[in-house]
């Protein structure tokens, strides 16, 4: 029994207002191509695969590194950038590599573990994509107003309970 | 019943058993059943929790059986999971204006969390309601055909009947209107 499963037609006919994604290349100047997943029901399995897209974000500021989870705003008009027109535009840095913030805890962690106030700098080797020294610094995280560094120590093992 | 087992999972059975764990998750009534069906504002839902720690429990097994539900209920909703990034696990709404709605998800129960999120985000058992009702309203009871209860405008009161049981009236066959035009020409 033939099933529809036109993908690439579904796809293309995805063009959100708000979508979230993940940093792939950053080697285009003003642009960064974002790889954007959206769930779709297989109709003979009735299981959700994640099918991908990849959109163009303007950034002439170049802030992004490869591996950002980024929050991305579609346009009214797309920017006439070379060599792909960029459709969307950055409009929140959901997670940042090296610089992922718990907003519950209000501090910097990494994996399951968060991180003394000592520790709240970059990492030593950047991933692939342009070098820490090439990005603006960040501003502060609007989750640190939360608890400030001193609450690190009382907080420290209240997951474990 | 292993026939409507069949046809529910799409014929993908093993010795009369569907495949998988908790294969229910995979039937076509079980996503209807969903409870959470978002208003028009939101439009990406993401989830992060963990996969060892226990204060994620009630995460993992929303994501487990109620994930599937959500997004068959809210096919334009862009769902979005992260694993293993946070100590404590959340849900983040992002809304049309650019507001974002932040979840507290630690140490609660699936149950406890679908509740939650259908009193903050999802739409009243009477919205629901009156959706159907408007979409009731807009079928035609009138219609008949391959999609309606009545296949055949033979069964429709007041038609001609089938003509598998009976013969149509001479008058009105091809045959005999062919006939006679051939015999008013000549």
């Amino acid at each position: 029994m033939p099933v529809g499963r036109n993908w690439p037609k579904l796809l293309k006919a995805w063009n959100p207002q708000w979508v979230i994604g993940r940093v792939i290349g950053v080697r285009l100047e003003q642009v960064a191509k974002v790889k954007c997943v959206k769930m779709v029901l297989d109709p003979y399995i009735v299981t959700y695969f994640g099918k991908p897209r990849t959109f163009y974000a303007h950034d002439p500021e170049k802030k992004c590194t490869m591996g950002d989870v980024v929050l991305l705003k579609a346009l009214p008009e797309p920017a006439p950038t070379t060599p792909h027109p960029s459709t969307h535009e950055i409009s929140e840095f959901v997670h940042q590599v090296g610089r992922i913030y718990d907003p519950i805890r209000g501090q910097r962690c990494e994996g399951t573990a968060l991180l003394p106030p000592t520790k709240h700098k970059l990492p030593v080797e950047p991933p692939k994509g342009r070098p820490y020294r090439e990005i603006p610094a960040p501003e502060r995280s609007p989750y640190e107003k939360i608890l400030p560094d001193t609450e690190y120590y009382r907080n420290k093992d209240m997951h474990k309970s | 019943m292993w026939l409507t087992l069949a046809k529910l999972s799409g014929g993908v059975m093993f010795k009369g058993r569907m495949l998988g764990k908790y294969p229910i998750r995979r039937t076509r009534t079980f996503l209807e059943s969903g409870e959470i069906v978002f208003k028009d504002r939101v439009k990406i839902m993401s989830v992060n929790y963990n996969v060892f720690e226990k204060n994620s429990e009630g995460a993992r097994e929303f994501v487990f059986f109620h994930l599937p539900q959500v997004q068959y209920k809210n096919p334009e909703v862009q769902v979005v999971t992260f694993k293993n990034l946070t100590p404590s696990p959340f849900f983040k709404f992002y809304l049309d204006d650019g507001e974002q709605v932040l979840v507290d998800v630690e140490y609660k129960s699936r149950q406890e969390i679908v509740k939650h999120v259908k009193k903050i985000l999802g739409k009243t058992d009477k919205e629901l309601e009156e959706i159907e009702t408007s979409q009731q309203q807009s079928i035609n009871i009138a219609n008949f055909g391959p999609r309606w209860p009545r296949k055949c405008i033979c069964e429709i009161e007041g038609q001609l009947p089938c003509s598998s049981s009976e013969d149509f009236p001479k008058e009105l066959r091809g045959k005999y209107q062919m006939k006679k035009r051939m015999e008013e020409r000549y």
